[in-house]
């Protein structure tokens, strides 16, 4: 160690830590409060999921993907089956793209839950979080009745949806919709804007457009910087071009656009956005067939394909090669909180300790898909 | 308790110094021993009503298994602690590791004695009460950063740098604030500061309403004490999601548990002075004239002071629950910019009043005008 | 000095409406949410994915469950009895493993054979006492019979046959 390290401090903050959103690990180098560098340190939940891609068949790998991001456990489903579907040239029916959309945007909106009350007691304020918890916990329900699991889904398919939605499921989504916007109300005075919050976040990691291009960063944290780019629109999958829909933008309400208290909003307004979807998709909804028909041993032609859905947390993409077996050759799995995780050392460089909870706050990384 | 003493001693013959002496030991010990019972019981109901608090206003229901509504949870949490392993990590400084706690709990054990708690009932009636209280919380910080530095931990490290920077910086506006109160009754004994807002039906004259110098004073001491004693939204030298636990990060069982009831203790202990400079600590309100046997009203006395303490300390509990928190340069902020010159404006402007109309506040002030 | 007193008063009026809605919940005893789990259980909907349970005499030990498990959860060993039909001797699910994904149970082919049960509650002491075990265990297979009864078995065929 030189002279001119011993003014710094290393800190290990993670593995353990109260903030690292699961078993994130960063060597932090401080000069007091303030920080002169960050490491991430990625892989203490490695599963090896690509490598057991390649040992199961197409239809097991799916409840795989249920533990990528296990927040949006739907959403990772969806990116997959429609990987393979594409692979395979199978035309999914419309009531099941219907149902996939809703349980799409429903798991958005409680994946969102999750970020937002996670990220207010990052910001110390713990009731936040556990009103999140509770409206989730009404989605959670939704799901458990439409597939009776509450947390690993492994409802969309193949072909489809695992099982058609029992009756009384859309009387209670239009509950949930019913009561829903008083919540996100409710969030707003309580949280959002709060002067001590927008104190917080308001100006800090700014990500301006050019960095998010560059670092790769999707989903929510690359709206928050400005830029309109929502694979529902741009790349238009199920029945998002039908839907009427809007994408919400960082504008800098508070700051500079692109800042912290932007990349958190962005959740709240998305959360609007997607309930307005489910309901556009509940009126939409006629009878029909809830999957394709897909034989019991699917075997792909030879070939490879890259597929990418809006995920909460960016853009999720499955990179297949198949050899004509009934087992992937290769998967490759594009998940956006790693992307979004390596802009960390760039943000967090002459900022203060806490500010770099509210930055691995904002940018809502979830380990899993990290590690994968 | 002086009083107590000398009254037991005058029945006694002057000859026998050394009963004389073992008698005034003795009666010290055992109201020590009292008001150590008193705290500690306190203090157990307060980490209770802490946690009911919390489950109300989190929409939860908070603890209710131990004992009839989970009244008994402090004793369960006691006996655990009493169990729990007490580790001192290898590296610590164990002869600072091992005291930091204790004065930690005498210290805010040490600061219920001044305080009058009826016009009969206190530990010891101090001519300078208010100074001596000032005087002994500040002790704290030089505990807490023993413990800090004992504990070799970094977090501990940033923790006990974050307290004694924030309780030092506090201290002036708390002071400044209570010196508006303090120059009206030009004492600094609690008791002749209580007895001074007699009257005005027991509300009308409290130091709170005397002028409107004295009411910003009292938010501005109200905030600086809630920083004073560590709690969100101030609470960083304890602040979960950045440090860890902060100063008692390596602190177990029993050790760990005095730094807990410290809390409490301070909180109760800085409540208690705003009772008491503003809040016209044990003056019964509205019915304090009607003439009532001594015993009632001191029993009447005690309750009121508790229930206004009590009070104070639920709004604590609920800004706990509401705020996020904040950094530590805003917190610094704060204090510079916003309580310390408001403090100081605030206290020549009392000044001026008292030049100008003595010690008459707002309500002697329309009662004359009435009475004329 | 506007700026100072506007941002205080942005501070003070924004706290203070958190601090209103805390204390709507604070008061009222009604915006509770929590169940009492132990004394109150809720009931699962119907498909919930609980434990499984398999009917063992109606399966024909197809293995299609077994085969599609993701993580080999299921333990599945047939023979055939003296009816030349698949019996599962040995049927075991190991719910430690289990991941509740739901793919066996769409696997089998016969209805009612292989389901979740409503049911959430089954920890255990040790792993071993999370398998649970369906196999029929005491038929005999075919094969393993004695020589005698498999000759007899034969005979009575041809004879059958004849």
């Amino acid at each position: 160690m030189t002279n001119a390290d011993e003014k710094f401090m290393q800190v290990n903050m993670g593995p353990q830590h109260p903030s690292t959103h699961g078993v994130l690990r960063l060597l932090v180098t401080t000069d007091g409060e303030v920080l002169s560098g960050v490491k991430p340190y990625i892989g203490y939940l490695h599963r090896a999921l690509e490598k057991i891609a390649e040992r199961v068949t197409y239809p097991q790998f799916s409840p795989f993907t249920d533990r990528l991001d296990y927040l949006a456990s739907m959403n990772c489903n969806l990116a997959y089956a429609m990987t393979v579907e594409k692979l395979l040239n199978i035309e999914v029916p419309r009531r099941a793209q219907i149902l996939r959309v809703i349980m799409a945007e429903l798991n958005r909106i409680s994946s969102h839950l999750i970020a937002f009350g996670s990220f207010s007691s990052d910001m110390g304020a713990f009731t936040p979080f556990l009103f999140g918890i509770r409206e989730r916990e009404f989605i959670n329900d939704l799901f458990e009745i439409a597939c009776g699991a509450r947390l690993t889904y492994n409802y969309i398919r193949i072909g489809g949806v695992s099982k058609d939605i029992p009756g009384g499921f859309i009387e209670k989504t239009r509950e949930f919709l019913d009561y829903f916007p008083a919540k996100i109300k409710e969030y707003n005075e309580l949280l959002s804007y709060n002067a001590i919050f927008i104190k917080r976040l308001a100006n800090i990691a700014v990500i301006s457009p050019d960095d998010a291009f560059d670092y790769g960063i999707t989903g929510p944290n690359l709206r928050a910087s400005g830029i309109k780019w929502d694979l529902r629109r741009e790349e238009p999958y199920l029945i998002y071009n039908e839907l009427d829909f809007d994408i919400p933008v960082g504008k800098g309400e508070m700051g500079k656009t692109g800042d912290a208290w932007d990349r958190y909003m962005m959740r709240i307004y998305e959360m609007e956005q997607s309930a307005k979807i489910v309901r556009q998709c509940l009126d939409l909804l006629a009878p029909g067939d809830y999957t394709a028909k897909v034989s019991k041993v699917l075997k792909p032609p030879a070939g490879e394909v890259y597929v990418r859905a809006e995920n909460p947390r960016g853009e999720l993409g499955f990179y297949l090669i198949s050899d004509g077996s009934t087992k992937p050759y290769r998967l490759k799995i594009r998940a956006p909180s790693f992307a979004n995780l390596s802009i960390i050392p760039k943000l967090a460089r002459g900022v203060m300790i806490a500010d770099l909870v509210a930055i691995i706050g904002s940018l809502d990384i979830i380990l899993p898909e990290i590690d994968r | 308790m002086t009083e107590l003493i000398n009254r037991i001693l005058s029945g006694m013959s002057p000859t026998m110094p050394l009963t004389r002496l073992l008698i005034t030991i003795l009666i010290m010990v055992v109201s020590a021993a009292i008001v150590l019972a008193v705290s500690l019981l306190y203090e157990g109901f307060a980490t209770y009503a802490e946690r009911k608090v919390a489950g109300d206003i989190q929409a939860r229901i908070g603890p209710n298994r131990v004992g009839p509504y989970g009244l008994l949870q402090f004793v369960a949490d006691g006996v655990k602690l009493l169990l729990k392993e007490d580790i001192i990590p290898f590296y610590a400084d164990r002869w600072l590791f091992i005291i930091a706690p204790y004065i930690v709990f005498t210290v805010s054990f040490a600061a219920f004695v001044p305080l009058s708690y009826s016009d009969h009932v206190s530990i010891a009636n101090l001519n300078v009460g208010v100074l001596y209280m000032i005087a002994i919380s500040s002790v704290v910080s030089m505990a807490i950063l023993m413990g800090a530095w004992g504990s070799n931990n970094k977090w501990s490290l940033f923790g006990g740098m974050r307290a004694v920077a924030q309780i030092v910086s506090y201290e002036i506006p708390i002071v400044l604030s209570l010196l508006a109160a303090i120059i009206i009754p030009a004492s600094l004994s609690m008791r002749d500061i209580i007895a001074y807002q007699s009257g005005g039906l027991g509300i009308f004259r409290w130091l709170v309403f005397n002028n409107p110098f004295t009411l910003i004073a009292f938010f501005v001491y109200f905030i600086a004490a809630i920083a004073e004693v560590n709690r969100t939204p101030f609470d960083i030298p304890e602040a979960e999601s950045e440090i860890v636990a902060g100063y008692h990060t390596e602190y177990t069982g029993m050790r760990f548990a005095f730094f807990f009831m410290a809390e409490y203790g301070d909180m109760f202990v800085v409540s208690a002075i705003a009772a008491t400079l503003f809040l016209g600590g044990w003056q019964i309100p509205f019915i304090g004239g009607i003439p009532m046997p001594v015993w009632l009203r001191e029993v009447l006395q005690v309750g009121v002071f508790f229930t206004k303490v009590f009070l104070l300390i639920y709004v604590m509990m609920w800004i706990r629950w509401t705020l996020p928190r904040l950094r530590v340069d805003q917190l610094m902020e704060l204090c510079w910019k916003y309580l310390t010159p408001i403090a100081l404006f605030n206290l020549i402007g009392a000044s001026v009043w008292v030049l100008l109309l003595h010690d008459r506040g707002v309500y002697d002030i329309i009662a004359r005008v009435f009475t004329r | 000095m506007a700026g100072y007193f506007k941002k205080m008063y942005h501070s003070i009026s924004t706290v203070l409406t958190g601090l209103g809605i805390t204390i709507k919940y604070g008061i009222n005893p009604k915006t509770e949410v929590t169940q009492q789990y132990p004394e109150v259980k809720r009931e699962p909907p119907e498909g919930f994915r609980g434990k499984l349970f398999v009917d063992i005499n109606i399966c024909t030990g197809c293995t299609a469950c077994a085969r599609i498990c993701p993580v080999d959860a299921i333990t599945l060993k047939t023979v055939r009895d003296e009816n030349k039909k698949l019996r599962p001797v040995l049927f075991d699910i190991d719910n430690a493993r289990c991941i509740y994904c739901g793919l066996c149970v769409e696997a089998c082919p016969v209805d009612n054979c292989l389901y979740f049960e409503k049911k959430y509650e089954f920890s255990a002491y040790s792993k071993e006492d999370l398998i649970s075990h369906f196999g029929l265990g005491e038929v005999k297979p075919a094969e393993s019979k004695t020589e005698d009864k498999k000759t007899e078995a034969g005979k009575e065929g041809k004879e059958a046959a004849q």
